[in-house]
């Protein structure tokens, strides 16, 4: 497959062969070499507007990112709703021993379940061994069924002076029963952000709609400047 | 000294075309025009479309002569970008295909000594059908390696060797029948 005696002497004779272009080839070339130089500050007009467009969907993607973020945070909030309800239960404790502290019978009932809530406050140093066990369990109970008794001692409390002032005992199943109507206080809040999130989405999606629609109808426009 | 002068010439040259110094472009293809027209010429037949791939040719030269490194020779490279461009021009304009054919034989060298004009060789080329003009172009009178052919052309190396085999053959028959013709008239 090597050349032989005749491709090389066609390769010879090729490689030093010269043929004149034609005279307007170079006006050709320069004019198209013109035209090559004058493109460049086209581009940039056209890039300035991709860059508009590019600015604006990173946009879109940072909002869709930091609506995915929130979403995330929704499992720390658990904390503090803890914290919340604790406060609405020593809120509330006080107030309910003043409104039941007529009622001898329900003292008792009640001096009870507010010394659980109360001991875990003062008495945990002291006896950390033993209370901790305790303070930790009597958490779970407590964080367990803070939502349902919160709701319940409001809407026990009057039927409660109603039986006080009808004489009749307390149960207390009554307390522990609960509401049929259970209301889980993360679903509500973590629905309450996302229909937050949902207007605010609305919000960004109509404003690049209108943003888009400005640069189409100027890019429309443009040829009859 | 008179190379070294030469070589910065060019260099300078080289260094002002990149900016666009439409001077030193003309230089640039005043000096290498002729011979790639030449080179353009022997993938196309018809000379004014040479001609027009050697001026889109010389645009890409001018376009990326920022990217000359000043390794190899200046004519190399710009050879190497007509004859892709005369590559391109032909597989788009003229739609040649390969047939994937890896069966090639090995032919009788030729040892014929007489001369031929290079006209005669032009029009011994100009007889092969594209295909096999570019594999016999680019192999016997570029030097490129069957397996850089193959890249190329986007072919296997097998088909490129095939292309040249056939080519060959024609090109033994063409001669014979040039040879044939100038005896019978002298």
């Amino acid at each position: 497959m090597e050349p032989n005696n005749i491709e090389k002497q066609i390769k010879e004779k090729l490689n030093q062969r010269v043929i004149q272009p034609s005279s307007n080839a170079w006006d050709r070339l320069d004019a198209m070499l013109s035209v090559e130089e004058q493109k460049p500050k086209r581009s940039y007009k056209w890039l300035s507007i991709a860059a508009v467009f590019v600015g604006f969907t990173l946009i879109g993607i940072f909002m869709m990112n930091k609506e995915n973020s929130t979403e995330n945070v929704i499992p720390s909030n658990p904390i503090v709703l803890e914290n919340e309800t604790k406060l609405i239960e020593n809120e509330s404790t006080p107030e309910i021993e003043n409104n039941l502290s007529e009622a001898k019978e329900v003292e008792a009932v009640v001096h009870q379940s507010t010394k659980k809530i109360e001991k875990p406050s003062t008495e945990i140093n002291p006896k950390k061994d033993f209370l901790l066990d305790n303070y930790s369990k009597k958490e779970e109970v407590i964080v367990e069924s803070q939502p349902k008794e919160s709701t319940a001692k409001y809407i026990n409390a009057e039927s409660l002076l109603a039986e006080i002032e009808t004489g009749e005992k307390i149960e207390i199943p009554n307390i522990s029963k609960k509401p049929s109507v259970k209301v889980d206080a993360n679903a509500l809040l973590s629905s309450a952000e996302k229909e937050v999130d949902e207007t605010f989405r609305d919000k960004v999606i109509q404003s690049i709609n209108k943003k888009y629609n400005s640069v189409k109808s100027t890019l429309a426009n443009r040829n009859y400047e | 000294m008179k190379v070294i002068n030469l070589h910065q010439d060019e260099k300078n040259t080289i260094r002002l075309a990149v900016e666009n110094n439409r001077h030193a472009q003309h230089q640039i293809y005043t000096k290498f025009s002729p011979k790639m027209l030449g080179v353009c010429r022997q993938y196309i037949k018809d000379l004014q479309q040479a001609e027009d791939v050697m001026i889109t040719a010389f645009m890409k030269v001018f376009s990326s002569l920022k990217n000359f490194e000043h390794k190899g020779s200046f004519e190399g490279w710009i050879r190497r970008i007509m004859i892709n461009e005369c590559i391109s021009f032909i597989r788009v304009q003229k739609q040649v295909k390969f047939i994937e054919d890896e069966t090639f034989f090995e032919e009788r060298h030729n040892d014929i000594e007489s001369k031929f004009s290079v006209d005669d060789i032009q029009f011994l080329i100009d007889s092969l059908p594209d295909g096999y003009k570019m594999i016999f172009n680019l192999y016997a009178i570029e030097g490129y390696k069957h397996q850089e052919i193959a890249e190329m052309l986007g072919i296997n190396e097998g088909t490129s060797k095939s292309q040249l085999s056939h080519a060959r053959k024609m090109l033994q028959n063409q001669i014979n029948k040039l040879k044939n013709y100038e005896n019978g008239t002298e």
